[in-house]
């Protein structure tokens, strides 16, 4: 497991025979991070919200 | 309307227009309000494809315009060629996002499959687009690409028809074809999604009945 530089300069992560590049695992990882935002982190509750979300709040 | 018989048109743009009348009413074409499970960011990330989309079509206009000289040697061509990569990078990784999140929700439930296909379809005429987009920067980047690809596109089997080491052919697949084929798909999903509406997340008629259960007792108790 380590990390090598290939003759044109482009840094990969190997394991095995598991190997990417640092740029695309950099990317994915951002991906997985804006999914786990985007559910984890609440919306603005300004905004304009049905009959069924008014109940909830003031429940 | 239930009491009125609907009239029969012999036209097929009476028949288009009746059945757009009945399916797509104009408070469901351009809804002001969304049920209260859509306060979510993950709801966002259809609409964040959609912006980047227009980044990357506004900023492909101007290349088209201006051309590859002005792309490879002038400051502002530089700029906007960057505002074109950063665009498709958005694009897919909003799309992504999109992708994942209606995956995990199921979100071709309650006949949505039309939605679902086609953004399946919307990303694979994207991923050809990027591709011959990367065809025809009209540098060594381009020529090495379109090389180490050619062998890859003619292994399965639709090379004769995608040939990417023709640039003639990836110019007109990338300017015109497929931004053509991507907008109307595009366009189609955004209005069955009107159609259908947003998709509720899997446990809603569960959460729905518990509020409304809710608000009953509490207005028995009051």
């Amino acid at each position: 497991m380590g990390f090598i530089t290939t003759p044109l300069g482009a840094h990969y992560f190997q394991w095995g025979w598991f190997s990417v590049s640092i740029g695309n695992i950099a990317t994915i990882s951002a991906v997985v991070a804006l999914l786990v935002l985007a559910i984890v982190v609440p919306f603005p509750k300004e905004h304009d919200v049905t009959p069924i979300q008014r109940e909830q709040d003031q429940a | 309307m239930s009491d009125q018989v609907e009239e029969v048109k012999i036209t097929w743009t009476g028949r288009i227009r009746n059945r757009a009348e009945k399916n797509l009413p104009y408070d469901r074409l351009m809804p002001d309000t969304q049920p209260a499970y859509v306060v979510s960011w993950i709801y966002v990330a259809g609409v964040l494809t959609i912006a980047a989309l227009a980044g990357i079509i506004g900023s492909g206009v101007i290349l088209t315009f201006k051309g590859p000289t002005w792309w490879h040697t002038s400051a502002s061509g530089h700029f906007v060629n960057s505002l074109h990569f950063w665009s498709v990078q958005l694009f897919f990784i909003f799309m992504v996002v999109h992708l994942w999140g209606n995956f995990w929700m199921a979100a071709w439930r309650g006949g949505r499959w039309k939605t679902w296909i086609s953004g399946l379809v919307a990303f694979a005429v994207s991923i050809g687009a990027g591709l011959s987009g990367y065809a025809i920067q009209t540098n060594v980047d381009s020529q090495w690409i379109a090389f180490q690809a050619k062998d890859g596109i003619n292994a399965t089997g639709v090379g004769a028809m995608f040939d990417i080491a023709n640039f003639g052919q990836m110019m007109m697949f990338h300017i015109f074809l497929f931004p053509g084929i991507i907008s109307l798909v595009v366009l189609a999903h955004v209005v069955w999604v009107r159609i259908k509406g947003v998709v509720p997340p899997i446990d809603a008629a569960k959460v729905e009945a518990a509020i409304a259960e809710h608000a009953a007792s509490t207005q028995a108790g009051a």
